[in-house]
């Protein structure tokens, strides 16, 4: 009885949900699709009739539409991720990350060396730990910007048959006092000016990770680069530091 | 004689509707264009009924620009009726929407829609849309011809 009544229940919330991100997904972009719209309308076809000033802040408005745009999309993949059923396949995390290395944006100008050790091969979603290497890669880069060279590594530690995959970077790191708050929705530890981001990426990760019964955690000291890791079990009991630390800190 | 209609935008939000007419203008596709703001106006139109009893249907417009949600009769429903009818069947019906979720998208290919498009909030990206649009049915594609439209 009680059961029956708690899975009715689950299902209305979950419809409820489901409502409630279509309805996101339809009708919140349709209002900053006219903010954007117009304000594009204004500044390029009416610039001559537009002061220094009133052309930047035509900028901010801008600049705020495409920024909540990003959110919305991001808020919508994080509510569909956590609806959706896991299609688990035996997958070549080697392949996944490959893909992910496709998928992210150029570094011309930069210099970034990729160290990439063999990966193995797991049960998973293999559609969404993609996913999860884009976030973390993408982070990576992002946060290595100041860097030259930036030097990111992926690998795995297998301990007790966990099987634990980390990326470490060299960048800019974060305050391990705030370690607790980097997985939650919409926090951000970097001022907005110096990284762009929404602060829905560590929390998507964080979201298909634990559907997959595993852990995601990270280590950093500000300025001495990060590393996250994530296990697609039981997290170990204690979290080994891979030997090869020192190397990306000199 | 009534003037050809090329392009018949059903869309019930003016903003909206403002910006792709502009974006059309923008693109030089405007030349004849037609705005009706919900689904039953947009079926008493196409299906010459009503209030457009006078029209007649050996003048179809060559595209119809749909918006999903619309008072009265939605797009689906709309897209239904016209893909249900030898006499509209062939017009191609471009879904313009905010909404990329799945089923939407499989409902309109279901009943038939020719393209869907999920509007793009960024507007400089939008008026690419409509250009490519434009110049793909308007110019590229080979309009269906008036047997297209008869019953055998």
């Amino acid at each position: 009885m009680e059961l029956a009544r708690s899975n009715a229940d689950l299902a209305a919330a979950n419809q409820e949900l489901e409502a409630f991100s279509y309805s996101v997904s339809h009708d919140l972009r349709a209002p900053l699709r006219h903010i954007d719209g117009f304000a594009r309308i204004l500044k390029e076809e009416h610039a001559t009739q537009l002061s220094e000033e009133a052309q930047r802040y035509l900028d901010r408005v801008l600049h705020g539409a495409n920024h909540m745009g990003h959110l919305v999309d991001d808020l919508l993949n994080l509510a569909k991720i956590g609806r959706r059923d896991l299609a688990r396949q035996r997958t070549k995390l080697d392949l996944l990350v490959r893909e992910a290395l496709a998928d992210l944006p150029g570094t011309e100008n930069r210099s970034v060396e990729w160290r990439v050790e063999p990966l193995p091969e797991v049960d998973c979603d293999p559609g969404l730990l993609k996913l999860v290497f884009n976030n973390l890669l993408g982070n990576a880069l992002k946060f290595t910007r100041s860097r030259q060279p930036a030097v990111i590594e992926i690998g795995t530690l297998d301990t007790s048959g966990v099987t634990t995959i980390f990326v470490r970077d060299n960048g800019v790191g974060f305050d391990p006092k705030y370690a607790d708050k980097l997985f939650g929705v919409f926090q951000r530890l970097h001022r907005q000016e110096d990284f762009e981001g929404t602060g829905v990426g560590l929390a998507t990760v964080q979201r298909i990770v634990r559907k997959h019964g595993g852990e995601v955690w990270a280590e950093s000291e500000v300025d001495r680069g990060a590393t996250f890791f994530f296990s697609l079990g039981a997290r170990p009991a204690t979290a080994p530091v891979p030997q090869a630390l020192e190397v990306s800190r000199a | 004689m009534p003037e050809a209609i090329e392009i018949l935008l059903v869309e019930d939000n003016p903003a909206d509707a403002e910006l792709t007419i502009h974006a059309l203008e923008k693109s030089k596709l405007i030349n004849h264009i037609r705005h009706l703001q919900d689904g039953a106006e947009a079926l008493d139109f196409l299906f010459c009924r009503g209030a457009y009893s006078t029209r007649k249907f050996d003048a179809p417009p060559r595209l119809i620009l749909l918006d999903l949600k619309l008072p009265k009769i939605d797009g689906i429903g709309v897209l239904e009726q016209i893909k249900s009818d030898t006499r509209t069947k062939a017009i191609p019906v471009i879904l313009l929407t905010s909404s990329k979720e799945e089923r939407d998208v499989a409902r309109s290919y279901k009943l038939g829609v020719n393209s869907y498009i999920q509007k793009p909030v960024n507007f400089t990206e939008f008026q690419d849309v409509v250009k490519q649009l434009g110049m793909y049915w308007l110019l590229v594609n080979s309009k269906p011809p008036a047997s297209a439209f008869s019953v055998s």
